[in-house]
Parts: C-alpha cells; sequence; structure tokens
C-alpha cells in the first residue's frame, strides 16, 4: 500500500468517525449541511483509496524526516504558548526568540551572534510593541511584565 | 556559552522586579483607574453597538471622566455568547475589564441557553442608548399599515417573512410579541445582523423585518416604516404610531438596550465610581452631539434603573420563552 | 463625473495630502503584519478620526483602506503568510518567485497590478454607481448560494497536485466553518472542546493554516546555513518590470473585472475575489502548470482583483446604506460619526466631501503604488534572514497577529493545532488555499440556503426558488462551465502526460 492510499484510507475513517459524531446535533435541519459534506469527504476518500490501490504510482524515495530539530521546536512552541498568559507576550516572544536560535542554532553560539540575537530580538519586541501597545493599543496577552 | 549564563541572570533579575511590581498592583485601588481600561464589546467591528460603544467611550480619557482612555475589544461568536462568557469566566475582576451588554440579548440567552452568565453576574454602571425595534416592510410591498400586515398575515398563516438580526435578540423578541398579541403566525428569518436583514427588506427578499429604530430611520427613504415596538413614539420618527396605538398589546420588552457592566466580584469602590462617572460621560455635550449627529438614539440611565430594568425583563421574557418552548 | 471633477482639487490641500501619505505608508505595514487585515485596521483608526475635519477622517480611512489590501501581499510574497484573507491568491505564485530571489519583481508585480486594478475598480465605481447598486440589491439567499458553489468549484483548481487532494481539503474547510454556534438556528455544532464555541475565526486559521506550516519547514532545513539562492537588490528593474507587468493584457483584466464583478457582490465575497481571478486566469492560460511554480501571470491576476474590489465594495455602502462587507461596515462608522448618513443625500448635500473621499482613494492607488515600490527596494533584506531567525519571528508574529483579531488566547490554540495538522496535511500534499476558501464559503453557503429555504417554504417551493431568475440561471451557468472546462482540462493534460511518457520510452 503506498501512501496516498494510506492518506485516502485515513479519510475515510475519519470521516466516517465523524459522521458517527452528527448525532450530537439537536436541530436536524443544522445537521444537513455537515452530513453532505461529510459524505462528500467519504466518497472522495474512498475515490483515492482505490486510485492508488489500483493503480499505484511509483513514488519518489523521500530524505529522511528531521524528528528532532521539528519535534523540539514544536516542544519550544507549547512552552511559549503556556507562558504567554502567565510572563505576558513580550517578555514571552523573547524568551522564546532566544530558546529557539540558542538550541537549535548551538553550532552557531558564539558571543558575537549571540549578543546580535540578543539585540535583534529586543529590537523586534520594541518594535512590536511601541507600533502596536502605544500606538494602536492593540491588545496582547498580559502577564506579569506589560 | 558564556552569553548564555549572562541571558539567564538577566532574565532571572527581570522577574524578579516585575513580580514586585506586580504584588504592589492591587493596593492601588485608590488611584483607580491608573492605565486604560479595556471593555469588551461583543459583536463585530462595524455593527452598531461596537460603533456607539466607540463613540460614547471617546471622553473617557478626559480628566472629567476616568482620566484614562477605554480601549475596545471586539470579541464577536455566537450572538455575543463568547464575549460575555469570556467576560465573566476569565475576564479581570479587577475593575480594569468591562463589557457592553446588549438587552434584551444577554437575558435572552441565559434563559435558553446554559450560558455562564445572566442578570446576577453582571454590575451594570450605565446605560447610553435604547434603539426600539421597528416593523419595516419593503418601499413597494402592499402593507401601508400594521392592520393590512395583520390582516393578510390572518388570511395566510406563516406566509409572511419576518426578517432580523438573528435568534432570541431584540427583533426576534419583538416578532414573538407580535405573534402573540395580534394571534397570528409570520415566518421568522434570523439573519447574521441588523444589516443584513436590512439588505433582505430594501431588496424585497422578505415581506416585512423588525429592525433598529436607527438604521431604519437613516433608511426611511427606501423603506415604509409601520410601527415602533415601544410605549412612546420616538422623536426621531414622530410620524410613526407605536404598535400599542395600532391596537396590538406589544410594551417595550424588546427595545435594545446598550451599557457598560463590570462583572460580580468587582471592587465595590470601582463599581461606585463608574456608576457615578459613566451616566456623566454619556450625558457630556460632546457625546449627545455625536450621538445626534449618527442618528444613534441615547438613554442614559444610572445603575439602580438599570437593575431594575434587567429584572423586570427577566421576569417578562421567562414567560415568553417558556411559551415559545412549550410549543416546540 | 463633473462633479467629482470639481471637487478633486479639494482633496489636494496639504493636510489632506500629509494624512494620505502616511495613511498609505501605515497602511502598507499595518497590512503586512498577518492578522491586521483591512477590517481591523481600519476599526482602529476610526476612533482617531473623531477629533478630524469629516474630509481629513475620511481621506485617512480610505488611504489605509486601500493600502493595507495591497500591504496583505507583502507578507504573502516574502514570508508566505498572507495579511488578509484576500491575499492567498497572491502567494501561490509570488513566494516561489522570492525564493528563487525574485522578491523585488514579485513586489513590483504586486503593486503595479494593484494600481491598476485599483484604478479600473474606481473608474467603475465613478461611472456606474447607480445601476450597480441596483444589480448588487439582486443578490438575494438563492444568488449568495450559487455564488458560494461557483466558488467551490474553484476549490479543485487549487492544488498543484491531485485534483481529489483539493477536494478533501475544501471539503475539511467547509466542515471547519460548520463549528460553533449556527447562525440561523442557534444550535451548537462539533463543539468538542470549549474553545470552539464562537466557531473558528478566518483570521486565525487562515494564520494557523499558512504560517505555522511554513515554520516547520523552515526549521527542517534551517542548520544549512548557505543558501542556494543569492538575495541582493536587483537594480534597474523597474521599468523593465512595469513594460512586461503591463503586457499582460489578459491577467490583469480578467483580474481587474472579476475584482469588480465580485465587490459588488454583498457579503464575505471580497475574500475570495484574488483567488476566484487566479484560478480563471489560469484557466485560461497557455500553460496552466507553470502556475504554482512563480508565474508573474498569477500575481498580477491575483492582485488586481483584490484592488479592483474596493471601489466597486463602496457602492452599495454609499448608495443604498448597505455596506457589502466588513470593512464597509466600519467605513460606516467613519461616516456616521460626523453625521453623513449614506444614500442620494450623501452626494447631493454633503457632496464635497463624498467627493472629496472619492478622489482620496483614487490619489491613494498612486500613493500605494509609489511607497510599496520604495518598499519593495529593501525586500531582499527579509529574503536574507536566515532560516532559523525567520521561524522564529514568523512564529511571534503569528501568535501576535492571531491574538490581537479578537484578544483570545482560545483563538492561538486553534491556530496552532490547525496549523500542526496542516503541515501534516502539507507532507502528504494537501494544500492550505482550499481549506481557507472552504472556511470562507461554507458559512456563505449554508446560510444562505437555509434562508433561501425557509423564504421559499412560505412562497414558491425550493426548486422553483433557487433554480429561477435570471441572475440564478447565469450563475449556475457559470458553475457548470467551471466544473466543465475542469473536467476536460484534466483529461487533456491526462492525454498530453501519456504522451510525453510515451514519447519518453520511445526515445529511451
Amino acid at each position: 500500500m503506498n501512501r496516498d492510499a494510506i492518506v485516502g484510507l485515513v479519510c475515510l475513517v475519519m470521516s466516517a468517525v465523524l459522521y458517527a459524531t452528527l448525532g450530537h446535533i439537536e436541530e436536524p435541519r443544522a445537521a444537513a449541511f455537515p452530513r453532505t459534506i461529510i459524505i462528500t469527504m467519504g466518497a472522495l476518500s474512498a475515490l483515492m483509496l482505490l486510485q492508488h490501490l489500483l493503480f499505484p504510482k511509483p513514488q519518489a524515495k523521500q530524505s529522511p524526516f528531521p524528528w528532532i530539530r521539528v519535534g523540539g521546536l514544536f516542544v519550544i512552541i507549547i512552552v511559549y504558548l503556556a507562558l504567554l498568559e502567565v510572563v505576558g507576550f513580550y517578555l514571552a516572544s523573547f524568551l522564546f526568540f532566544m530558546t529557539v536560535v540558542c538550541i537549535m542554532g548551538f553550532k552557531r553560539l558564539t558571543v558575537k551572534q549571540t549578543v546580535s540575537w540578543v539585540l535583534g530580538s529586543v529590537i523586534f519586541t520594541a518594535i512590536l510593541f511601541i507600533l502596536f501597545s502605544v500606538l494602536l493599543e492593540v491588545q496582547t496577552p498580559r502577564g506579569l511584565l506589560i | 556559552m558564556k552569553g548564555n549564563k549572562l541571558f539567564t541572570r538577566f532574565a532571572l533579575v527581570a522577574l524578579a522586579v516585575t513580580m514586585l511590581l506586580a504584588c504592589s498592583v492591587p493596593a492601588m485601588a485608590e488611584g483607580y483607574p491608573d492605565k486604560p481600561v479595556s471593555m469588551i464589546v461583543t459583536y463585530s467591528p462595524g455593527g452598531a453597538t461596537d460603533f456607539q460603544a466607540r463613540l460614547v467611550t471617546m471622553m473617557a480619557g478626559d480628566d472629567k471622566y476616568l482620566g484614562q482612555p477605554i480601549v475596545i475589544i471586539n470579541k464577536p461568536g455566537a450572538g455575543g455568547q463568547v464575549g460575555w462568557n469570556w467576560f465573566v469566566q476569565k475576564g479581570s475582576k479587577d475593575g480594569y475589564t468591562l463589557a457592553t451588554y446588549n438587552v434584551p440579548h444577554f437575558i435572552a440567552q441565559s434563559i435558553v441557553y446554559p450560558t455562564k452568565y445572566d442578570i446576577n453576574t453582571f454590575e451594570p454602571v450605565g446605560n447610553w442608548g435604547a434603539d426600539p425595534a421597528v416593523l419595516i416592510v419593503p418601499k413597494d410591498s402592499p402593507f401601508n399599515n400594521v392592520k393590512d400586515l395583520v390582516a393578510y398575515a390572518k388570511q395566510n398563516p406563516g406566509k409572511i417573512t419576518v426578517s432580523g438580526a438573528g435568534m432570541y435578540v431584540g427583533h426576534h423578541i419583538a416578532a414573538l410579541q407580535l405573534m402573540k398579541a395580534a394571534g397570528i403566525k409570520l415566518t421568522y428569518i434570523p439573519e447574521k445582523g441588523g444589516v443584513p436583514a436590512m439588505q433582505s427588506v430594501i431588496s424585497g427578499k422578505v415581506k416585512a423585518g423588525f429592525n433598529n429604530l436607527s438604521d431604519a430611520f437613516r433608511n426611511q427613504d427606501r423603506l415604509k416604516i409601520l410601527a415602533i415596538a415601544d410605549l412612546e413614539r420616538h422623536e426621531f420618527l414622530p410620524k410613526v404610531p407605536t404598535l400599542k396605538e395600532e391596537g396590538i398589546d406589544v410594551d417595550n420588552s424588546s427595545v435594545n438596550y446598550r451599557g457598560v457592566v463590570l462583572p460580580k466580584g468587582a471592587p465595590p469602590a470601582v463599581i461606585a465610581k463608574l456608576a457615578e462617572v459613566f451616566p456623566k460621560m454619556f450625558n457630556d455635550k460632546k457625546v449627545k452631539a455625536k450621538m445626534k449627529a449618527s442618528g444613534s438614539p441615547e438613554k442614559v440611565m444610572t445603575r439602580d434603573q438599570v437593575i431594575k430594568m434587567f429584572k423586570e425583563r427577566q421576569v417578562y421574557l421567562e414567560g415568553l420563552l417558556a411559551e415559545l418552548k412549550k410549543k416546540k | 463625473m463633473v462633479d467629482f471633477l470639481t471637487y478633486f482639487p479639494q482633496a489636494l490641500t496639504p493636510i489632506n495630502l500629509l494624512v494620505l501619505v502616511l495613511g498609505v505608508i501605515g497602511g502598507l505595514f499595518l497590512g503586512a503584519t498577518p492578522g491586521l487585515s483591512p477590517t481591523m485596521a481600519v476599526a482602529l483608526l476610526v476612533p482617531f478620526t473623531f477629533h478630524m475635519e469629516p474630509a481629513t477622517g475620511l481621506v485617512l480611512l480610505g488611504a489605509v483602506y486601500t493600502a493595507t489590501v495591497a500591504g496583505g501581499a507583502i507578507s504573502a510574497i516574502l514570508i508566505n503568510i498572507p495579511g488578509a484573507p484576500a491575499n492567498i491568491a497572491t502567494l501561490l505564485d509570488g513566494h516561489p518567485m522570492a525564493k528563487q530571489g525574485q522578491a523585488q519583481k514579485a513586489l513590483y508585480y504586486c503593486f503595479i497590478s494593484s494600481l491598476v486594478g485599483g484604478l479600473f475598480g474606481m473608474v467603475i465605481m465613478i461611472f456606474f454607481t447607480p445601476p450597480l447598486a441596483e444589480i448588487s440589491m439582486e443578490f438575494g439567499p438563492s444568488e449568495m448560494f450559487w455564488i458560494a458553489v461557483f466558488g467551490i468549484s474553484v476549490m479543485a483548481g487549487l492544488t498543484s497536485g491531485s485534483v481529489l487532494k483539493g477536494l478533501i481539503g475544501g471539503m475539511f474547510g467547509l466542515l471547519i466553518s460548520v463549528i460553533g454556534f449556527s447562525p440561523m438556528l442557534a444550535t451548537p455544532r462539533f463543539v468538542f472542546h470549549d474553545v470552539l464555541t464562537g466557531g473558528v475565526a478566518i483570521v486565525p486559521a487562515l494564520i494557523g493554516l499558512f504560517a505555522i506550516p511554513q515554520v516547520f519547514s523552515l526549521m527542517e532545513t534551517s542548520h544549512k546555513l548557505t543558501n542556494d539562492v543569492e538575495f541582493k537588490p536587483q537594480k534597474g528593474i523597474l521599468l523593465k518590470t512595469i513594460k512586461e507587468n503591463l503586457s499582460h493584457v489578459k491577467a490583469l483584466s480578467i483580474g481587474s473585472v472579476v475584482g469588480s464583478i465580485i465587490g459588488v457582490i454583498p457579503g464575505a465575497g471580497g475574500q475570495v475575489a484574488g483567488l476566484i481571478a487566479y484560478d480563471q486566469v489560469r484557466k485560461f492560460s497557455k500553460n496552466p502548470q507553470s502556475f504554482g511554480t512563480g508565474n508573474p501571470e498569477g500575481v498580477a491576476a491575483a492582485e488586481s482583483a483584490n484592488n479592483a474590489m474596493v471601489g466597486p465594495s463602496l457602492i452599495p455602502l454609499l448608495t443604498l446604506s448597505v455596506p457589502g462587507s466588513p470593512t464597509a461596515a466600519v467605513l460606516l462608522g467613519g461616516l456616521l460619526i460626523h453625521g453623513l448618513f449614506p444614500g442620494p443625500d450623501l452626494f447631493r448635500s454633503h457632496a464635497d466631501v463624498t467627493y472629496t473621499f472619492i478622489a482620496s482613494l483614487v490619489l491613494a492607488q498612486f500613493a500605494m503604488c509609489i511607497f510599496g515600490i520604495l518598499m519593495a527596494r529593501y525586500s531582499h533584506s527579509v529574503m536574507k534572514v536566515p532560516d532559523l531567525e525567520m521561524a522564529a519571528a514568523v512564529t511571534v508574529l503569528a501568535v501576535f497577529g492571531t491574538y490581537s483579531v479578537q484578544n483570545s488566547f482560545d483563538d492561538v490554540i486553534v491556530m496552532f493545532s490547525l496549523g500542526t495538522l496542516m503541515y501534516i496535511g502539507r507532507k502528504v500534499g494537501f494544500s492550505a488555499a482550499p481549506v481557507v476558501l472552504g472556511i470562507i464559503l461554507g458559512a456563505i453557503a449554508e446560510d444562505n440556503f437555509l434562508k433561501g429555504k425557509l423564504i421559499a417554504d412560505t412562497d414558491v417551493g425550493v426548486l422553483h426558488y433557487f433554480f429561477t431568475g435570471s441572475l440564478n440561471l447565469i450563475i449556475i451557468a457559470l458553475c457548470a462551465a467551471s466544473v466543465g472546462y475542469s473536467v476536460f482540462s484534466e483529461a487533456r493534460q491526462y492525454k498530453k502526460a501519456k504522451a510525453r511518457a510515451r514519447a519518453k520510452e520511445a526515445g529511451s
């Protein structure tokens, strides 16, 4: 089974699960539109599954997926989001930026580079702050620091 | 890695300083407000509530009133439920987060849905506007007065389509009241807001509609305004009769009151201060002039008057909506 | 027209010009910030106009509106995140161009096409307001429903890969649009978690679907320090680009016409003007495969359509007091605050202010183009930012943009979850554009169908209601043509590919 066939299967299963949850909608008229879409989606997925089962296309080899880099960033972003409402947008963003560049850019870490990163992120958050919080009064998540 | 260590130290110091600052905040209730105050508007930018909220708070920065600006934050969704739920659940209770209210919308919602808010979770500080619902029909409609419409509806039950700004808003309440009082059946078409509902009437896509008096007033060349769902005629439209004058017993329960609330649990000193300042601010000459110029009907009410009005509406709407539920 | 010329010089007072220029420059920056859509930007500025002369205030709002619409293309081209829903079509070809070291050219294309489209839209507005106002009122529930169906028919064409995946993605988007309270029937649907009560707002979804996958893919390659492409200012290409751009008559005219037509239609239509124009230009092109890989024609089509929409979208507002788009609704506030009630009266008793406003919109088109081109000269510095720093900065911007829309942390969570899902989707060949189109169109399709059905049931019956009336029939015919053409061209492509494969076999 090639990749696209699996994708088709996953979409088909997803449609089935969503169809099963339709029951929670009390008003029958409100369920009509989602039902139509889910059925269409299921049909399209089945079509895709069949197409790739019956006529599999040869697929290019993919380079190994950089799990550590992408997964690492994912974790850092989760922490960043969790911190947002605790320490406030500007401080959290500054910390996030420094963490990402220091951990992911470990190989490039020199004093000079770090200084430029600190300066860069300070200027970046300062511009955001002045432009939006001061001039336009756009709200950002508030925390300890502004 | 030196830079890294240095940075950690810097961050720790920064954290310590801010924590100290944060601890000293609650002690400063006297100086309220010492920073901008935010106000949640539960509808999207450009709607009548949003527009009027921006207008009536434009003088807040003046030393006569708050001395600090009020920042509008839009949190639309589910007819206002998203914003009000957020306001009572997650909004800060220190007096720096206010919200606008719309009666009868929020009261009706709190009766029909499992909302986190009802009249007891809000501390009103002042009312700035009252926009009655008016019954409108397209320019080329065969109906010239309420009697024509009622007579047609009696012969053709359910054949008259009536647009309004959504479910359980003032327009919907007015339509329900009209049906009940005149003993007729209409088909209510809930739209996404007052503007599309108005458009449906102007273009003749529906046969009639309930809409805001202010919007109908601005569009009176393109509509026929049959009646107003209030106790008295309105100064903007002195020629338009009330539904009561037309022999249909409908009171002012559908009038859309707009004002400002604090959440329950806000410091009493802040409630007292805002309850004193806001009605004055709404009565400011400049605000009044702008409200009038923009065709927005103003009605300033104090905290006590608003609390009384909330209670009256609660009792009435419970009755009206209970009947509706039974029929279902 | 005579009135317009009489009042034109009034727009040229020093203070108005100053406000115009500041508004345009500010608008370009605001537009380039993800999350700050034209609607948001104008809403933020309305309070500033309280204390201004009516004309000056309106000049500011008009300038900001014009500039933010075009400014959204800057982030679309440079960092692959559309500043507003309207700019999705721009990034399909604009970003590949930037990746190939042609960011500056792509931006020139964007602003020149914006100017062409914008002027076209203004001309339509100035000359044809009364008849178009009547047409705009013809769009009722049935017509809007078919418009949404037409938009859905465009979905299949928006993926560079398989048509099936485009459609599945579109269906997924339509499903997302259903989440939350149904505005018509007030029933909650698919509210699996509290954060979904209000449904998925379009701007957070847009940012998540485009920015987060971009962040992760930047991270995949961020350990490579050298770029394959050198990013440096492209000197002396302005005149050449202008000439080249204006020679794409077909793309520009399709874009301008489609944009103007969609602008007149009230409702959320404006957001999809760029995508529909893009799809049409591609269908009429001799080599449709080149779209999505950095074809400047795609940028020209999308941006001319976006800006052509601005003028006509104000027609229902100015003549009938019915704002046709969310931005127009906010502008209505800007008019009311000065006691200007839209309607025929506006052109009679307040002609001076009204025409100054219209004149400033025309002038803003030029200012937008000039300042946009000036800014484009520095675009290489954005492209030079290493992937790692870019990924971090884009994440911060995405969070900021999402939060600022309605101050909601829930939106940030929705944005990130959708984005992560889209990243996985992108890995297996799905695109974000059909999903966004689905989110925009879903609500239009369903609400109008239900509304139409309610009205039809009291009257002539559903079939009759949706399938009669000349406007309905025209749109249905367009839908049929669009689908028919897609099938036809798919078959043709398939044959061509087969022939090529056979030739290859024979050759080897």
